[in-house]
């Protein structure tokens, strides 16, 4: 295995829209050191070799989605990959597929959220209880657990990256978009399981997805969508009953008739006006 | 129609076919496989047999819906891949295409099949 004070080649794709040319990519000579991420390589590149190579990247711990990025062939997190995962010493950086590259190894990701967007990823329902709450949302555990895991998607793209479909279709919708609609048709606080039927049920829609499954694979988070879109389009074909009842989940009033504690000494006098 | 209920007939279709194509190629090979297990017995392409296949309302039920869900099942997933390479203004316009070259199949094989039933004897 690699040890300290070696040297990894990274090839990192460069594009600047601003000169001619296609991308191409560009050699560095990055030391390694043991838990070595390749966003740590690509800010070593900035700060010592190359100041105008151009990266998304912010948490640097796995959970914004930022630096989404193409790395030996496979649509990874640049923060949450080590080096040592790739078992190469050549490390090749590309910008993530499907996407138009804006500069170096940035995507234009408005198509991501345009078509995020256009499956309502919101709670339907009672839109004064979500402005103004009066109250809690009854759902239990299990209801919880029926959606739960389709939450946890960064919109970082990566599955949009990996799918063949996206790769071929510029309608398709993609595992992210549906996988959400899923989300939030699973989720009993929600009533808009017939609006985005209509929405998804389209020759572009859910019936484009073939299961190949490249989605589930690729995303850092477990997210599965793939899973989330053959619920789906089991629950659109048989019109499912169940995400229709008791939709949207009650809401509880708050609970009243609670006794303070005895004794508490008095708040202090305020002192802003 | 909704594409749900297109992609449903689509299942559907696809477990019929495999009974009924599965009826249609023993009986296609009959004698291939009787030879294979060392009978040589009846004769399901020989003439006699075939006229009388085509006159039995039983078979001729069962060629037409093979026909049918064959033609539905080939051509809705020939749109699904085109559909992924052709621009998205092009979906009505492939559809239809693709509806009318299927029915005139349907047309044609369903004649034949019932011109058959009423010749002979």
């Amino acid at each position: 295995m690699t040890e300290e004070g070696k040297s990894l080649i990274f090839r990192v794709q460069r594009y600047n829209p601003d000169q001619e040319g296609k991308p191409f990519l560009q050699e560095f000579s990055v030391p390694f050191s043991s838990g070595l991420t390749i966003l740590e390589g690509l800010i070593y590149i900035k700060e010592h070799l190359d100041a105008s190579l151009a990266y998304r990247a912010s948490c640097r711990m796995g959970v914004c989605g930022s630096c989404a990025m193409f790395v030996n062939g496979f649509p990874r997190l640049a923060c949450h990959t080590q080096i040592e995962e790739l078992k190469s010493t050549v490390v090749e950086v590309r910008s993530l597929p499907n996407f138009p590259i804006i500069k170096d190894l940035v995507p234009d990701l408005r198509k991501l959220f345009s078509k995020h967007r256009s499956i309502r990823p919101y709670i339907i329902g009672n839109f004064q209880e979500i402005e103004q709450p009066t109250g809690e949302y009854c759902q239990t555990p299990e209801q919880l657990e029926k959606y739960l895991q389709f939450s946890y998607c960064l919109k970082c793209g990566i599955c949009m990256a990996a799918c063949p479909t996206t790769a071929t279709d510029e309608e398709f919708l993609g595992p992210q978009a549906l996988a959400q609609a899923y989300r939030y048709c699973a989720d009993n606080r929600d009533g808009g399981f017939a609006e985005r039927c209509r929405i998804v049920d389209n020759p572009h829609g859910i019936f484009r997805c073939h299961l190949a499954g490249a989605c589930s694979e690729a995303c850092p988070k477990g997210v599965d969508p793939a899973l989330a879109i053959q619920l789906l389009k089991r629950n659109t074909v048989l019109g499912s009953r169940k995400l229709k009842l008791g939709r949207p989940a009650q809401v509880l009033p708050p609970q009243t008739g609670a006794k303070p504690v005895p004794n508490i000494a008095p708040a202090p006098e305020r002192t802003v006006p | 129609m909704r594409e749900a209920t297109l992609w449903f007939w689509q299942l559907i279709s696809g477990v019929i076919i495999l009974v009924l194509l599965s009826v249609h190629m023993v009986v296609q090979n009959w004698e291939s496989i009787l030879a294979w297990f060392g009978a040589q017995n009846s004769a399901p392409l020989a003439y006699e047999s075939v006229i009388a296949r085509s006159n039995s309302p039983g078979w001729t039920v069962l060629y037409i819906a093979l026909l049918a869900l064959a033609l539905y099942h080939g051509f809705y997933g020939l749109r699904a891949i085109l559909l992924e390479w052709l621009p998205a203004k092009a979906e009505r316009s492939l559809s239809g295409i693709l509806a009318v070259i299927a029915i005139v199949a349907f047309i044609f094989g369903t004649y034949v099949t019932i011109s058959s039933y009423n010749l002979g004897g």
